[in-house]
């Protein structure tokens, strides 16, 4: 399963975090939505970014940064 | 790769600004409209939001984004200039996302508005 959460601040800030894609498939999953929105201010490869194939993880069990 | 990614929304697109504001439930004229300002005097927008004072809102592209042209002394909606930008940019930003996940096969599984003022979504499809 593959899953993309979204955090959309008050001020219009979006957090994206994206689990359960490993390899570059994931990059290529959110381009289109990233670039729609708007800046990229910061990237943050979570604990998959590790991983060669493709395994789902629970969403919590990715890195927290914020 | 699995990432987490911080964005910056900018109003890009007039059909997801459109579909946000009627969220808000705010009446906008879209087009090639004119913004009604300081002693009649009018600017070209792409889309507008009409007052009873007779000093408009609009939406006018800059070649990047669009950004909003108004009198602030006039201001007449139901919050604070800042606020509604960021009750906008929110809504902008959900209607963005469902726009360029849903014909990729992506679902909405959980939308909701947290008391922190933050909306979460999470969209989720099968592995090809």
């Amino acid at each position: 399963m593959e899953q993309i959460e979204f955090i959309v601040h008050s001020d219009g800030r979006v957090e994206e975090r994206v689990t359960g894609v490993a390899g570059s498939r994931c990059s290529e999953l959110t381009r289109s939505i990233e670039q729609a929105l708007g800046p990229v201010q910061h990237v943050q490869p979570t604990s998959e970014y590790f991983q060669q194939s493709n395994i789902a993880q629970p969403l919590w069990n990715t890195s927290q940064t914020h | 790769m699995s990432h987490f990614t911080q964005i910056k929304t900018r109003i890009r697109n007039l059909d997801s600004l459109e579909k946000a504001l009627v969220d808000l439930q705010i009446a906008a004229e879209r087009g090639n409209v004119s913004v009604r300002g300081y002693r009649g005097e009018t600017r070209p927008a792409q889309l507008v939001i009409r007052q009873d004072n007779g000093h408009d809102v609009g939406f006018v592209w800059n070649g990047q984004e669009y950004e909003i042209v108004t009198d602030v002394q006039f201001w007449q909606q139901p919050w604070t200039v800042e606020r509604f930008l960021g009750k906008v940019s929110q809504r902008y930003a959900l209607h963005t996302v469902l726009a360029e996940s849903v014909p990729q096969g992506f679902n909405l599984v959980t939308q909701e508005n947290r008391e922190d003022g933050t909306m979460r979504l999470v969209l989720q499809r099968w592995s090809a």
